[in-house]
């Protein structure tokens, strides 16, 4: 008899292992800011006016587009057709830049409105919620651009499979982050 | 390969760009109010997960992968959920 096969994750098994432990530390940040926010929602309502609410849902467009993109360089890596991966790789990481261009705009202008890390309990979680997110694009567009070298340069073969659906589901989840990081710093009223 | 606009990253992109117009809309409508707090909080909530079920490709049932993310959503839209519900607007 023949077990039945689990289906299983895309990507090396590791990486889950790790989006398990990073998403679960995001969500003990998320949980911290709430309690924050609980303890003074003047204070967080006030400050929640002073961002920027359609500069962070470009940033969410711009992030679910390149996830997008991506996700097709995946699907064409499966089907061996490199032409394919190398352009949606391409336009992802073209994409994803324009992350860091909002994301630059937007921190010059809380700098320059002295609305840093030091200025109250509201803003010490914006930077540190939204620089660790960052943090995790920059890695991210790392990740993509040696996915995109070996692209140019490997066999389209099991072992570039792992490699483009490992970088891929560790990109979809710093997309997933801002999802969530972006109503729950800019949307949400808190008084 | 499936064209372009029949694919399925393609119909999962256009349903992740319509609900983050939808928040857009909450978030702007209602100017914080706590129904549309909780409206965006769901909507979000469900973007994720189509997230993890169509690009990161959960939805053929790959455990236990698919139970913590699932458990995860969950959580993080009940915790601020339980936030706006304490602090919100009326």
């Amino acid at each position: 008899m023949v077990a039945a096969t689990r289906p299983r994750a895309v990507g090396d098994e590791g990486v889950w292992f790790f989006i398990t432990a990073d998403i679960s530390l995001f969500a003990v940040l998320f949980a911290a800011f709430m309690h924050a926010r609980y303890g003074a929602p003047g204070l967080f309502e006030d400050s929640r006016q002073a961002l920027n609410t359609s500069l962070g849902t470009l940033n969410t467009l711009i992030l679910l587009t390149s996830s997008w993109q991506v996700a097709l360089a995946v699907h064409a890596a499966r089907e061996g057709l490199r032409d394919q991966v190398l352009r949606y790789l391409g336009l992802g990481m073209l994409v994803g830049v324009g992350f860091a261009v909002t994301k630059a705009i937007e921190y010059a202008d809380k700098i320059r409105a002295g609305l840093t890390m030091v200025h109250n309990d509201f803003f010490m979680f914006y930077w540190a919620l939204t620089g660790l997110h960052f943090v995790h694009f920059l890695v991210g567009m790392v990740v993509l651009g040696v996915c995109l070298h070996k692209a140019r340069r490997d066999p389209l073969d099991a072992r570039f499979l792992i490699w483009i659906e490992s970088g891929g589901c560790y990109w979809h989840m710093v997309d997933l982050l801002w999802i969530m990081i972006f109503p729950m710093i800019y949307l949400l009223g808190a008084a | 390969m499936t064209p372009l606009s029949r694919h399925p990253m393609t119909l999962a992109w256009l349903a992740l760009v319509a609900a983050t117009l939808t928040v857009f809309a909450l978030a702007e409508g209602a100017g914080g109010g706590r129904f549309a707090s909780i409206g965006i909080v769901l909507v979000s909530a469900f973007k994720v997960r189509l997230v993890f079920l169509w690009f990161m490709e959960l939805r053929s049932g790959a455990m236990p992968w698919r139970r913590v993310t699932e458990t995860w959503v969950a959580a993080v839209a009940l915790i601020l959920i339980a936030g706006v519900l304490l602090t919100g607007a009326p």
